[in-house]
């Protein structure tokens, strides 16, 4: 989203060697085996210790989360995906979809719900192999999801929340099922909008009388963006909440903080700037803190940031390219 | 399943507490322990049959500690809410009586679970993972003892906090029994909508009664539209509506509309209604949001506003 691969000198400057980072992947990689399909997949870290390459450990799984985040990354770094065992995941993705059709992460076993059919459909989505996915029973899931106040939930009968509520309709998005679901009989459409915008306060809060947090801006913002609505926000003073949301070390922080008692974070950094990127495809330089990084401005001093696909959370010049086929590790461009 | 076998499971059990104190987010070593807890566990008779693990009573009981333990700073790590389900799921399952004097030492279980979960939520009263685990557990139980005692947990919560939102939520799962399909009977929305109202009153300004208001009311038209039940109850439910935006002018002198959820219920039963005239004042308050009361929202009014005055023509 900032250009940050564009520029050579950012990479030579920062020590950025995106082969290392590509080659690291793999090594987290799970390969399907023959006794136990459903294994296939990355791991999120080495916190198993390292493990030989033939070597055959049954706990030696993938995780959902982490095969979706792995192959958006690789996918963001230039990488062709030729060397993912994607048959084998999309295998994997059968073995843990559940009758009521949620997926758990994890063959070994885990908690169950929305986050992870969104994961799944992203997945089958950048595959292009819905072989995975019971596309029915998923939607039945999302629609057992919806709450009494009109949005989604991570588990039925769960309380309404910005993060379920994007995974649904993300996960519809992808499944190609948005319209029929949401405009079918009763309209539910109309519901989710009014609940999406009723979340601003100045930033937007993730349920129903709690605190603002910068991550819903793309939580929610990425909803409304995904169903067209996201104009019917307070574009401008969503913004004004965000970038007041920086550090001045940069990076976002959930809250503002004249107190100096929130730091920022990976996550609301990414999540912030995400939503920054499909809402706005320039910003002022002053807006956004980069102490000195090369972001690529322009001489009136604003900046373009590359718009995030949002459904996909990652990208849109990226997943373009790699659907071209002209995506090549070496030259990022 | 082709896992590896080991000799000492006691002493590899000891090492994943230790590891568990490291990272309790590691989920390959909560499932070794539960490996080790699997294998030391004799089920009650040899036939023994369930699609859930057996524990022990003693590990069921031990583990549970071990996860308040790792829990307590880390109440948003779903291993440990995770391992907690676990341990439950084949004794909660099982019980299919609802006498509170049949299930024993289950029931004593399942008590004690609910009070820890409380506990949590005393300290955070909207832990999202925490009320996951008290629906499931009130789900799989499905006692009417315990829904109808949670109704009363319920109201404590709200008596402390009537924005607590999740509180709300709950309120909804439980008067509903956990089940989609059990919509309330028209007769039972009524009062419960006397019980949503008289919160409402409390601070007009508070979004999360109103959206159960409107929730309420919609699963009635679902149901009942334009049968003499739902005018009936539309009716009543409007005029309570109009009597808290009156109340509240009179005691606040100011004026009602800035309560833009009282508003916004209310545009949402005129839309209900249907008529003509209801269609026209739910545009005029639309409007009105629009351009004076609800600026932050203003151009989802104008939309709003746009979309009912089609279905007036």
């Amino acid at each position: 989203m900032l250009g940050f691969f564009d520029s050579p000198e950012n990479l030579i400057r920062y020590s950025v060697d995106t082969h290392e980072i590509i080659e690291w992947i793999y090594t987290l990689q799970t390969l399907s085996h023959a006794n136990e399909p459903g294994i296939a997949g990355f791991k999120g870290g080495t916190f198993l210790g390292n493990v030989q390459k033939d070597e055959f450990l049954y706990y030696n799984q993938g995780h959902l989360a982490m095969t979706y985040s792995a192959l958006c990354t690789l996918i963001t770094l230039g990488d062709d995906l030729e060397r993912v065992d994607k048959k084998g995941i999309v295998k994997g993705l059968q073995c843990l979809q559940k009758d009521d059709g949620s997926f758990s992460s994890l063959h070994l076993g885990s908690e169950n719900d929305l986050r992870f059919v969104y994961c799944a459909c992203a997945i089958s989505h950048i595959l292009n192999d819905w072989s995975g996915v019971d596309i029915d029973r998923a939607v039945q899931y999302i629609q057992a999801c919806r709450t009494w106040d009109g949005a989604i939930s991570l588990i039925p009968g769960q309380e309404s929340h910005g993060g379920s509520t994007f995974c649904g309709v993300a996960s519809l998005n992808l499944m190609g099922r948005l319209k029929q679901v949401l405009d079918d009989h009763d309209n539910w459409r109309n519901e989710l909008v009014q609940w999406c915008v009723s979340r601003q306060i100045e930033g937007m809060q993730g349920r129903t009388n709690k605190l603002e947090d910068t991550c819903y801006s793309f939580w929610i913002g990425g909803t409304l963006k995904i169903l067209n609505c996201d104009h019917l926000l307070d574009q401008k003073l969503l913004r004004a909440f965000v970038t007041d949301c920086q550090s001045d070390m940069g990076g976002f922080s959930k809250l503002r903080d004249p107190g100096r008692s929130y730091y920022p974070d990976l996550l609301h950094s990414f999540y912030s700037l995400s939503w920054l990127s499909f809402s706005h495809t320039t910003i002022h330089e002053d807006d956004v803190i980069n102490n000195g990084v090369h972001l690529g401005s322009n001489a009136n001093g604003s900046l373009t940031l590359h718009p995030l696909n949002c459904t996909l959370g990652m990208s849109s010049r990226r997943i373009d390219m790699y659907r071209k086929g002209i995506l090549n590790s070496s030259q990022i461009t | 399943m082709n896992f590896p076998t080991f000799d000492i499971p006691e002493r590899a059990l000891e090492l994943t507490a230790l590891c568990l104190r490291f990272n309790p987010a590691n989920y390959t070593t909560w499932w070794f322990r539960r490996q080790c807890l699997a294998s030391l566990s004799t089920p009650p008779t040899s036939d023994f049959e369930s699609k859930y693990t057996y524990f022990s009573e003693n590990f069921i009981a031990n583990d549970l500690m071990l996860a308040s333990k790792l829990g307590g700073s880390n109440p948003k790590n779903y291993q440990v809410w995770y391992h907690r389900r676990n341990l439950l799921e084949q004794s909660f399952s099982d019980m299919t009586s609802d006498s509170d004097t049949e299930c024993g030492s289950v029931l004593e279980l399942v008590n004690e679970e609910l009070e820890y979960i409380a506990g949590v939520l005393d300290k955070d009263s909207k832990n999202y993972h925490a009320w996951s685990h008290r629906q499931w557990i009130l789900k799989i139980i499905n006692m009417e003892s315990k829904w109808t005692a949670e109704i009363e947990y319920i109201n404590d919560l709200l008596e402390a906090d009537v924005r607590n939102n999740s509180a709300w939520n709950q309120r909804w799962l439980v008067s509903h029994r956990g089940s989609k399909s059990k919509p309330f009977p028209v007769e039972a929305a009524s009062e419960e909508v006397n019980f949503v109202i008289s919160k409402a009153r409390e601070d007009p300004y508070n979004e999360s009664p109103w959206r159960y208001f409107v929730a309420l009311i919609k699963e009635q038209f679902r149901l009942i539209a334009s049968s003499p039940e739902f005018v009936s109850l539309v009716d009543t439910c409007e005029n309570a509506l109009k009597e808290v935006k009156e109340k509240f002018e009179l005691e606040s002198k100011k004026d009602g509309m800035e309560c833009t959820h009282l508003i916004a219920a209310h545009i949402d039963i005129l839309e209900m209604k249907g008529d003509e005239d209801s269609l026209s004042s739910a545009v005029e308050f639309a409007i009105l949001l629009e351009s004076r009361y609800d600026p932050v929202r203003k151009k989802y009014w104008k939309l709003r506003a746009q979309q009912l005055q089609v279905v007036a023509n």
